[in-house]
Parts: C-alpha cells; sequence; structure tokens
C-alpha cells in the first residue's frame, strides 16, 4: 500500500508498505516513562547533571513530536504548536551547547516556563468543548506538558517552600501526562475500532 | 607532516581534509548548486510560468517525477548533504570553520524535518491530522518556499565559508593542511 493522498506540491513514499501509527505509539510509550519518571523522581531527587538533564529534555521533546504526529487536532491553530515546540527545545539546546555559565543563569527562572505550560496545560483539558473536540483538549494538554518537563529539568531543588514550586507542578505534570496518554489512546482505539464511513474513512491510510 | 585534527583520521579517506579537500569541496558544491538550482527551476516554474504546483517539478522533476514525489529521495539528500559538511569540517579553520559550522546546523535542522517527513510518510500520521506529510515550519509557510527558504540560508553561509576559505586571512592560512591552500598562495 503506498501513501496516496498527495494533493498540491505534496510527497509521498515509494516504500511497498505502511508501517503504520503503532510504531508511533510504541516508541512514545517507551520515552513517555523517561519523562514521566524524571518528573515524580524530581520529588526527592536532587537536581539533575547536565546529562540526565539532556536526557529528559530529549525525551520530553520526543514524545511532544509524537504526541504531534498522533493528534488529529489540538483545539489551537498550528503554529501555537510550532511556539511551543520552541518553547520545549529551549532546554534541550541549553543542556546540549550552551556553556554553563549560560545555564546557570537560566536555572532560576526555570520554574516560571514549567509553571506556566502547567496553568495552560490545566486550561486546555478543562476546556469546555463538544465531545468530538474533548481529546484534542487533552492532546494540548499533553503537548503543553511535555515543554513543562523539560523546563523542570533545568530547575534547581531548592529546600522547603521554595522547592514546592518545583515539586508541586511536577507531580501535577506527571500525573497529567499519564493520565492524558491514557486517556488519548483509549479515544483512539475508540475511533479505529468504528467501521470507517465515506470519504473522511477512505482519506486518511492507516 | 603533521596531520591536520580530525583529517585523515578514522573512516574518513586519507587525505580527504589535506591534498583532497579542495577536490572534495568543488564535487560537494556542485551537488549543492544542482539541488539548489532545482529548488529556485521549481519557484521559477510557479511564480514566473505560473505552472500549478503539481506540475512544477524543477528540470528533472519533469522527467523524473519521484525525484519530487519521494520522501526517501528528499531525506536521502538531506543525510547525505549533513554528511558531507561533518566530513569536511575538519579541513576548515578559522572564520570560515565557523561559517561552515553554520551552515551544517542549519543543514542539521532541515534534516531533522526531511526525518519528520519521512516518519509521517512511512506511518500515514501527517502531523495534526494534516491531509499529508507536513514539517514542523510547514505549519507556518508553504513547502516550497519553506524548502527554498532552507536550501537559501544552508547555502548562503556555506559560500561564505568556501570564500574564506579559499581567502583565508595569514591565521587562518597557517592553519591550513590543505590543497585549497596552495590555490590562493602569491
Amino acid at each position: 500500500m503506498v501513501w496516496l493522498a498527495q494533493g498540491g506540491h505534496d510527497h509521498g513514499t515509494s516504500v511497498p508498505a505502511l508501517l503504520g501509527p503503532l510504531v508511533l505509539l510504541v516508541v512514545l510509550y517507551h520515552v513517555l516513562p523517561v519523562v514521566v519518571g524524571y518528573a515524580v523522581l524530581s520529588v526527592v531527587a536532587p537536581a539533575p547533571g547536565r546529562r540526565t538533564a539532556l536526557a529528559v529534555t530529549v525525551a520530553s521533546v520526543v514524545a511532544f513530536v509524537l504526541h504531534l504526529l498522533l493528534a488529529d487536532d489540538v483545539g489551537f491553530p498550528p503554529r501555537v504548536a510550532v511556539l511551543l515546540l520552541v518553547c520545549a527545545s529551549a532546554p534541550l539546546v541549553l543542556c546540549w551547547r550552551a556553556p554553563e555559565s549560560v545555564v546557570a543563569r537560566v536555572r532560576p527562572f526555570a520554574p516560571w516556563p514549567a509553571a506556566g505550560a502547567l496553568v495552560m496545560a490545566a486550561l486546555a483539558w478543562s476546556a469546555r468543548a463538544e465531545p468530538a473536540l474533548a481529546t484534542a483538549n487533552v492532546h494540548a494538554a499533553l503537548l503543553c506538558a511535555c515543554a513543562g518537563v523539560s523546563w523542570l529539568a533545568l530547575c534547581e531543588r531548592t529546600p522547603r517552600w521554595h522547592g514546592l514550586a518545583v515539586r508541586v507542578p511536577a507531580v501535577v505534570l506527571a500525573l497529567l501526562l499519564v493520565a492524558g496518554t491514557a486517556h488519548a489512546t483509549l479515544q483512539r482505539s475508540a475511533v479505529e475500532d468504528r467501521p470507517a464511513s465515506g470519504a473522511n474513512g477512505a482519506a486518511r491510510v492507516r | 607532516m603533521t596531520t591536520h585534527s580530525g583529517a585523515g583520521r578514522g573512516l574518513l579517506p586519507q587525505g580527504l581534509n589535506e591534498r583532497r579537500h579542495r577536490a572534495a569541496l568543488l564535487g560537494f558544491t556542485f551537488v549543492v548548486i544542482a539541488h539548489w538550482a532545482e529548488h529556485l527551476a521549481q519557484a521559477f516554474q510557479i511564480y514566473a510560468l505560473g505552472w500549478p504546483r503539481p506540475q512544477a517539478g524543477g528540470v528533472l522533476g519533469l522527467w523524473f517525477p519521484w525525484l519530487v514525489t519521494s520522501e526517501w529521495m528528499h531525506y536521502g539528500y538531506a543525510i547525505v548533504m549533513l554528511i558531507g559538511f561533518f566530513v569536511l569540517l575538519p579541513g576548515f579553520t578559522g572564520k570560515s570553520r565557523t561559517w561552515w559550522k553554520i551552515a551544517l546546523w542549519i543543514q542539521f535542522w532541515h534534516h531533522i524535518e526531511h526525518f519528520l517527513l519521512l516518519v509521517q510518510a512511512l506511518t500515514g500520521s501527517p502531523i495534526l491530522g494534516q491531509p499529508v506529510p507536513t514539517s514542523i515550519l510547514q505549519l507556518v509557510l508553504p513547502r516550497v518556499e519553506l524548502h527554498l527558504f532552507y536550501n537559501a540560508i544552508v547555502f548562503v553561509p556555506m559560500v561564505i565559508a568556501v570564500y574564506h576559505h579559499m581567502r583565508p586571512s595569514a591565521a587562518d592560512r597557517a592553519e591550513m593542511r590543505c590543497s585549497c591552500a596552495v590555490a590562493v598562495a602569491h
């Protein structure tokens, strides 16, 4: 089977078979434990070293992109998704290439984008929508959560009350990622189990 | 003769970044310009000749449409170009090395975009439910214009790098071990 939809100047693949979105789900289920595990452990574990932070940011960005690929809609304009990806990728670039002095300057501010991402995720999840758009809201929340965990990797672990600004969002983001991914997967399965009907069913070769 | 760092090491052919650097660079530049010319031809067909986008296949694409439609071919070219930037990097010094690295990093992102397109084509899961495989920045710009832009912003620093490589400062020339330095000797 080949990729059939080729309207406009669009490209296709000449491979004889489609791998299908299952591959994306398998990769997501391998990457997500890294992201969620880090978020949960950050409650008790000390701030990560540069390599660990890099691994977490890479996993977060990969999870972000996988959710982009798996989502049919996110309820906001695609350009906002690009901005969110830039936001999620910034800690990755910092951990990978930036001098330690630059990373050290950014660290005190890292809880802010993490908290902002959490607020956006909560708003996206709880936004009122028709049942058909509810999954889009969950995907939007997942994108925000991935960006949030990416920034968590840069956060310092200050003691006492200040530390709560990192630890509470970390736990909530972790729960949100697990619950959101489970919800989105179940919704996807429910849609795929329905018999394809009309032009829409035939247009997307899955 | 002392060996410049990275030159002729490991899997790289002996002397690639020394006496064969000029030839390798010329070959690489020819491929890049040919590809760039195809993109320019495609843009000319769309904007100057008013051809519909599906028919605007550049020059070779008119005879071999798979050159335009195959995601494998596009990804293959992107990775070959990236490898070329990596392999030829040790031959560059000073200012030219900085510009070559800029081109390399932009090409790295360009390659990621093509990798995403390939993944979407292979899995049948276009990004955000788009009807066809779509790259990240294609959510902001149309594909023809975007890839024309990508090739431009890779090509410009590459040309600047080659210019500084061919006409190096005294300090950069002292570090050079390739045949390109000989070509500019007075």
